[in-house]
């Protein structure tokens, strides 16, 4: 969700033709934004809330534990009144996270454990943010094969939603596990890999917090690499007509299609080579400058949407490609500077262009109030049964909205295409879908059932939203 | 991200201790393998230079390191950088409390209890003295 615009010239076109922001005071298709940044007032020497980064989920959690060690997350979780949840970063958009009973904060469960050069191979505690992750592996010499596109999130946080980049030959983040430890409702250490309790590895390596909480992860690496990354403003229809070549030719590839526009900000990662130097600079106030032309002109009867694509055209069409090098984990993330909130589907691979076009169709035709691009990614199968990704090749699709504009008339609309197409929620954010929709996704979804009523027989880590997702109302 | 308020003054401004402990801090963060014992001696040696702001616990430094230090020892973000303390000079206008309902609400592109889900009211005051350069509360206030 980081596309790079040549922002200075976008905005000095659209000034050129005489269309600023400031025409946006009429009605019409714009963007209004009138939800407030923050789902309560916070007044000091009240007790601490909690939210999410997105701020639409909220909680005042009666209890509240922040382990540092095994022993003190068993302590916790021996000791822990009514419904139990723990969090990370909180970056899930979600209600994974909210009860008001006990909250169990992994913030000072962070670090490397240890590592194992030959096999590639180490193990970090469960809280340790990616922003972490990545300069930890490097001081082994280690790296993730990938990484999601944004590095704000805990690692258990990223595991238990199947949190993904994008390549077609890389799998989410839960594909890189290959142990990992996990303290049950009851205050039971259980490890687990492929051998050894391997269906709870299938089912914990994508839980959604259901089955306990994770201590420690053991992560599949691979030698450090350096990857360049180059984004470039192309046509769509062009980029989807030659998807399959475009993701084999590059390690990574993925787009954000503009709705309104017949163009795209494509991003291509390949390893580094020698020579490359980065040039242009990421913009992460992009989407704003794109909120503010869109709403200056898409207002205009009859001409608005064609004379806003046309300004993007101009604005876009012929700047230079932006181009990072660097350590992987200084590649892969990006900077986030706008608030949003997001829904995002992963569809069969082969299914991923025509649900785009139909999505970006139906934003047309209906006249949706969103300008935000959506993005567009490519994750490979795995074997973890609650994954997005289980048993096929997959495309996620991921629709944003601005975290102060009301995202459900927008998200309303597309996401039953999104059910045309067997479209998987992303389990960390936005969707609708319960335990009945759900479980005909997922060959395993009864065997997960099965494995969270054994270790957590009580419900302990059941609030209103896993209640939910698992037919437990 | 965290644009509280735009950078004001040059870097120039800084102050010796917190050049050396943001210096000392970024090698921590991208060279070295940050463990929190490292970080726990880095302040142990760095802090008793600054007269500035009461020294957070080792609890408090690792909260700091795996929330705040992301964007607040990471220019790239835009946000409001340790030590430098003309970043500060609006947020601070706005007095502590002010400051502290920011952090726990969110503002701008701060998120929600910037992202310390660990946090006490105690410890968010004494990370954002630390981040801020300001002096410690007086003797039993938090």
């Amino acid at each position: 969700m980081s596309p790079q615009f040549g922002r200075r010239d976008f905005v000095r076109g659209a000034m050129a033709l005489g269309v600023s922001g400031a025409l946006g005071a009429l009605m019409g298709c714009r963007i209004e934004g009138n939800e407030p940044q923050s789902p309560l007032i916070y007044r000091p020497d009240q007790p601490v809330p909690w939210i999410n980064w997105a701020g639409n989920q909220f909680c005042r959690p009666g209890h509240r534990f922040s382990p540092a060690t095994l022993d003190e997350l068993v302590g916790a979780l021996q000791s822990a009144p009514g419904v139990v949840r723990a969090v990370g970063a909180g970056h899930s958009f979600s209600a994974l996270v909210p009860t008001d009973d006990t909250l169990i904060a992994t913030d000072l469960l962070s670090g490397l454990v240890n590592h194992d050069a030959e096999r590639q191979q180490a193990t970090l505690l469960a809280g340790t943010r990616l922003h972490d992750v990545g300069p930890l592996l490097a001081g082994v010499g280690q790296a993730l094969p990938n990484m999601p596109d944004m590095d704000y999130p805990a690692l258990a946080g990223s595991i238990a939603t199947s949190v993904h980049g994008t390549g077609t030959a890389f799998g989410s983040m839960s594909s890189y596990v290959s142990g990992l430890t996990l303290v049950s409702a009851g205050g039971e250490v259980l490890s687990c890999d492929a051998t050894h309790n391997s269906e709870l590895f299938q089912a914990a390596r994508t839980s959604v917090g259901a089955l306990g909480i994770v201590a420690d992860i053991t992560l599949q690496n691979q030698p450090a690499f350096q990857l360049t990354e180059e984004s470039r403003v192309e046509v769509l229809e062009e980029v989807l007509e030659d998807i399959d070549q475009r993701c084999t030719a590059h390690r990574h590839f993925e787009c954000f299609a503009v709705p309104y526009s017949t163009l795209c900000v494509t991003v291509a990662t390949d390893l580094a080579q020698p020579g490359d130097v980065s040039s242009g600079a990421d913009d992460p106030e992009a989407v704003n400058t794109l909120r503010s032309l869109f709403n200056g002109v898409s207002w205009l009867p009859l001409v608005g949407e064609s004379l806003y694509d046309r300004l993007l055209q101009l604005a876009m069409r012929d700047e230079p490609p932006v181009v990072r090098t660097g350590p992987s984990y200084q590649v892969l993330p990006h900077v986030r500077q706008t608030r949003f909130r997001e829904m995002e589907y992963t569809v069969p691979a082969e299914s991923g262009p025509a649900c785009l076009r139909e999505i970006l169709a139906a934003i047309k035709d209906q006249r949706l109030p969103l300008s935000f691009p959506i993005e567009y990614r490519y994750v490979k199968a795995d074997d973890t049964w609650l994954s997005m990704f289980e048993g096929r090749d997959g495309c996620s699709i991921s629709v944003h909205q601005y975290g102060d504009v009301d995202y459900r008339p927008v998200f309303d609309v597309i996401e039953p295409i999104f059910w045309q197409y067997e479209g998987r929620p992303h389990w960390g954010k936005i969707h609708t879908l319960t335990a009945r929709q759900l479980a005909p996704l997922y060959p395993h979804w009864q065997d997960f059932q099965a494995l969270r009523r054994e270790l957590d027989p009580r419900g302990r880590f059941m609030n209103a939203h896993l209640k939910s997702l698992f037919g437990e109302v | 991200m965290h644009r509280m308020n735009q950078r004001t003054t040059p870097a120039s401004s800084d102050s010796t201790f917190h050049s050396i402990l943001r210096s000392a801090v970024g090698r921590l963060r991208h060279k070295v393998r940050p463990v929190v014992g490292w970080w726990v001696l880095a302040l142990t040696v760095l802090w008793p230079l600054s007269a500035a702001a009461q020294p957070p616990d080792a609890r408090q430094m690792t909260l700091l390191r795996n929330n705040c230090a992301q964007c607040h020892i990471n220019p790239a973000t835009g946000a409001p950088q340790l030590g430098q303390a003309g970043d500060w000079q609006e947020a601070l206008a706005r007095g502590e409390d002010a400051l502290l309902r920011s952090v726990v609400e969110g503002r701008g592109g701060m998120p929600p209890l910037g992202y310390c889900s660990a946090c006490s009211q105690a410890d968010f005051r004494v990370l954002i003295r630390v981040l801020t350069q300001q002096p410690s509360a007086p003797e039993g206030e938090t």
